[in-house]
């Protein structure tokens, strides 16, 4: 992190350094973490994965047995 | 008329009882035994062990909600179960012990057409030396344990507020503890509050856990649909961690915690000791310790209980080695194979193994998650066996006409909101949906599960959810207008 513009990354940067666990992940850009508080995409994205849990829930919902099936 | 006793009123148990109230006629009866006389709303405790909401703001009284239910609520412990009743009477029956004021100790005769048990686990600090708020570390996993937390929580504000730097450190007590969200969702938390303080500087945040790699969960983790790339939710917890500067510990099995430091040991074998000001270990679970009579008063734990106190259900117990693991394994129905009239759901069932890979040191030391099964999938399995009681009743107890309803893990998916600060504009909450909780290979080759269904991401949104979810559910535990109608 030494050259050049320094990123917008953790809320620790200085114990980002090579060779350590924290150096081999993904870390967010900062367009990542603008849009993680963009009030508008995130209202969309708030109705999209409700959606998706509805969609979940009704899968996961008791299945009947026909009696006797059990 | 029949009369269903369910034991324990966590999220299983009064889920179980409030259903069987609502599916069964009036002529029937649904008794809740529970030593606690208030509801808690445990996913929410996280807060509560910020200070970000108080402890009454996740508990209300149960006794007025069953009473206007009309389901009849015993505050008492269950100590054993007589499922073919004894020497007097063959009437099945549990024993209870009175935890209500000004009837406390006193001891009672509880008979039962059909059993429920849903009682939760027991918080097992004693698994590991000086775990817990009687040792030297904290826990969520109850409120009036979340209010404890918080309390020293934001003393370890006022001391950085005077300059002083403190350790947090947070994760599981055990090798083999579960709820690795709870400690996920808390310790995002916790830096979400020290940083809008502006004290992040002064802190140093480490998270420490049984997990083979961060964002295992207990279920061996999940393939996410991101970006283009199945990704492992490896990829994501540690870019999390990364992004928020916590440090990670993994493959660690708390041996001993002492004043201000926890002893670890790992899968390399390597000891360890790790110093710390503040620390949420979360312990392991076991059954609540309730035991079992026949007829003549022999003591038959071994055919109700695992090893473990965890009730069996219709789970296939044979030991398989982790490659042999099927989803057919996991309970349907939830009925003890025994005693057809008992049923078990939540943490009260025993799983017939774990879901993620049994790992253990050289010294043979277990360090390995065990399956979750709070929140989502316990209430979904109350409602399965609430349903299946239900019919069964009305079909005069007949099994053979009766309808049963499944609710396997390995065919029930689970939604996880976990929370990273609590303001409604800054929060941010990471959004995860899985499905099937058990990895099933023969209908998903190569990941186990449905790579349309299984999902995650963080942002203002899955937050919004967190704080819909929590006044929801607590809105559907009162039995407020339209709870029917709101999904577990």
């Amino acid at each position: 992190m030494a050259r050049g513009k320094k990123p917008n990354l953790a809320a620790k940067e200085e114990e980002i350094l090579p060779y350590t666990q924290a150096y081999y992940t993904a870390l967010p850009t900062g367009t990542i973490k603008w849009i993680r508080g963009c009030i508008v995409w995130q209202l969309i994205r708030f109705i999209v994965v409700n959606s998706r849990m509805i969609s979940m829930i009704g899968k996961s919902h008791p299945h009947p047995h026909k009696p006797g099936v059990h | 008329m029949a009369r269903v006793v369910v034991m324990g009123a966590g999220i299983s148990g009064h889920t179980a009882s409030t259903r069987l109230r609502s599916f069964l006629p009036k002529k029937h009866e649904v008794v809740v035994v529970s030593p606690n006389p208030q509801w808690n709303w445990v996913p929410s405790n996280v807060w509560v062990g910020v200070g970000t909401l108080e402890v009454k703001d996740v508990l209300f009284d149960l006794a007025p909600v069953y009473k206007k239910a009309g389901i009849v609520f015993k505050q008492a412990k269950v100590i054993s179960i007589h499922p073919e009743g004894d020497k007097d009477s063959s009437s099945p029956y549990i024993s209870v012990e009175y935890t209500e004021a000004g009837k406390v100790g006193h001891i009672e005769k509880v008979t039962y057409d059909y059993l429920v048990n849903s009682t939760g686990p027991k918080l097992n600090f004693a698994a590991t030396p000086g775990l817990g708020p009687e040792g030297h570390s904290h826990s969520i996993c109850w409120a009036s344990h979340a209010e404890h937390a918080q309390k020293d929580f934001l003393a370890a504000i006022e001391r950085m507020k005077k300059g002083q730097k403190q350790t947090f450190l947070i994760g599981m007590g055990h090798g083999m503890a579960t709820c690795q969200g709870a400690a996920f969702e808390y310790i995002f938390n916790v830096e979400f509050e020290i940083r809008r303080r502006g004290l992040r500087d002064l802190a140093n945040i480490v998270y420490l856990t049984n997990e083979y790699e961060v964002g295992d969960f207990g279920m061996g983790g999940m393939h996410l649909r991101r970006g283009g790339y199945y990704t492992h939710s490896k990829i994501f917890a540690e870019s999390f961690y990364t992004e928020k500067g916590i440090k990670m510990i993994t493959r660690a099995h708390v041996t001993k915690v002492e004043a201000g430091v926890a002893h670890y040991v790992n899968l390399a074998d390597e000891e360890h000791k790790i110093e710390f000001d503040f620390a949420m270990l979360i312990p392991p679970f076991a059954g609540v310790g309730l035991t079992a009579f026949n007829k003549s008063g022999k003591e038959i734990k071994d055919t109700l209980f695992a090893p473990n106190g965890m009730m069996k259900v219709d789970a296939d117990y044979t030991p398989k080695a982790y490659e042999e693991w099927k989803a057919a394994d996991w309970p349907k129905f939830y009925q003890n194979q025994a005693y057809k009239n008992i049923f078990a759901v939540g943490i009260a069932f025993a799983p017939p193994h774990f879901i993620s890979k049994p790992m253990k040191n050289s010294a043979g030391t277990m360090i390995n998650p065990t399956p979750p099964r709070t929140g989502m999938p316990s209430g979904v399995m109350a409602l399965a066996v609430a349903k299946t009681v239900a019919s069964i009743i009305k079909h005069g107890g007949d099994q053979s006409k009766a309808t049963f309803y499944s609710a396997s893990m390995a065919d029930i998916g689970a939604a996880c909101v976990a929370s990273a600060g609590k303001k409604f504009f800054t929060g941010r909450a990471a959004g995860i949906t899985l499905h099937p909780i058990v990895p099933d290979y023969d209908r998903y080759p190569v990941f186990g599960r449905d790579p349309k269904l299984t999902t995650g991401e963080i942002g203002l949104g899955a937050h919004w959810i967190k704080i819909v979810i929590h006044h929801m559910f607590i809105w559907k535990a009162k039995l407020k207008p339209g709870w029917t109608l709101l999904p577990e």
